[in-house]
């Protein structure tokens, strides 16, 4: 009897180690995307909440975020709403691929449209999960983004074609606002 | 002696909960630097997300994998990509040699070929072009077949540079996909990739 305490001690500490480890293992990929969210928004920390527009990526300007497609314009909205709901609004291409997608906090991807579905001008009010702001009231729910994270990131994707070259694609793209209504 | 004793019992119980710290969070590491996982798919020598999962109902090291090698892409009623660092004998691709990439204009509203270096970024070569689309690739005489040349050195046509890098790898983008093209995706539906010289 006496000579097997010690070896059940030894092993629930076993155990304990084991759950340790898969604990450690689970935590560690459960938080790399929320590290990668991270690191991106503090690149974007003086752009919270406003769009930044980029350029078209090349070899030299796009070696932040990988698989860049040199294909498109990217425009983003690093987003934080602590304290507001955010009023985006736009023009939509009409022959070329264009879509608005969101993403939470670990980089998922919860919400997209695209120019096949929203015609000529968009407007869209992007708010917390469950928010009952003022700000929503009357406004249709098709037009409602419910981020399930407070934080996140907005990106629009503008394809350039021979329809829709770089400069005409750029002046629909600057011409994307964001607006604070009070939550 | 008792309480060295202690002291060594201890120091050995804290030397392997650190271990088992290190241990699991090393193998969440290996696990998503191996782009492996049960969400994966294999067709020929391209590899797509799984036909019953998409990645926004992903699992946690499918999401930390693409948050690491390709975040912010969407789901697959809106996109499929397809990516391979291999030709279609299953061998490395090797930015030494010549390659022809064979395929059909994709019934997608838009579809790309694009090339990139060991980090996932877009490879600078001496014509600016990093990939080509249904709109931008030259046909062949039937309108519908491409070949495109993936190579390091220059070539007249369809030339997708792979100049100056250690390794090389192809994504392919098919937005918009019909729903015939999402459900019957095999690899006599995506290009081939042969090593010519």
């Amino acid at each position: 009897m006496a000579a097997t305490k010690p070896l059940i001690k030894k092993g629930i500490f076993a155990l304990i180690l084991v759950v340790i480890a898969v604990s450690f293992y689970y935590l560690t990929i459960w938080i790399t995307p929320y590290y990668v969210q991270s690191k991106f928004a503090a690149a974007s920390k003086n752009y919270v909440n406003q769009p930044r527009f980029g350029e078209q990526p090349n070899a030299e300007n796009s070696r932040v975020i990988p698989l860049p497609n040199p294909d498109f314009l990217y425009s983003t909205i690093n987003y934080d709403l602590d304290e507001s709901v955010l009023k985006i609004s736009g023009i939509v291409p009409d022959s070329t691929y264009w879509s608005i997608s969101a993403y939470q906090e670990n980089t998922t991807n919860y919400f997209v449209e695209n120019e096949e579905k929203v015609k000529a001008k968009f407007e869209y009010y992007l708010a917390p999960e469950g928010s009952t702001s003022e700000a929503l009231k009357n406004i249709p729910k098709e037009k409602i983004i419910y981020s399930p994270t407070k934080k996140g990131l907005v990106l629009f994707r503008y394809l350039v074609s021979k329809a829709y070259p770089v400069k005409t694609l750029a002046e629909l793209q600057h011409g994307v606002t964001v607006e604070k209504l009070s939550k | 002696m008792a309480l060295n004793q202690k002291v060594k019992k201890i120091a050995i119980a804290l030397g392997l909960i650190v271990l088992a710290v290190v241990l699991g969070s090393g193998i969440g590491i290996y696990n998503i630097a191996s782009g492996k996982s049960n969400s994966q798919r294999t067709i020929g020598n391209w590899q797509t997300v799984d036909k019953d999962k998409d990645l926004s109902t992903a699992d946690l090291l499918t999401i930390a994998q693409i948050s690491v090698f390709g975040p912010y892409a969407l789901t697959k009623k809106e996109v499929i990509y397809l990516s391979t660092g291999t030709d279609s004998e299953g061998n490395v691709l090797d930015p030494k040699a010549d390659y022809i990439i064979s395929g059909k204009n994709a019934d997608a509203k838009y579809w790309s070929i694009t090339a990139y270096d060991e980090s996932g970024f877009l490879i600078k070569n001496p014509i600016n072009k990093y990939s080509y689309n249904g709109e931008n690739v030259t046909y062949e005489a039937d309108s519908t077949s491409y070949k495109i040349n993936l190579s390091g050195t220059e070539k007249k046509e369809n030339w997708l540079p792979i100049t100056n890098v250690k390794k090389a790898a192809l994504i392919i983008r098919l937005y918009l996909p019909s729903e015939k093209l999402r459900e019957n995706l095999t690899a006599a539906t995506l290009p081939t990739i042969q090593k010519v010289k």
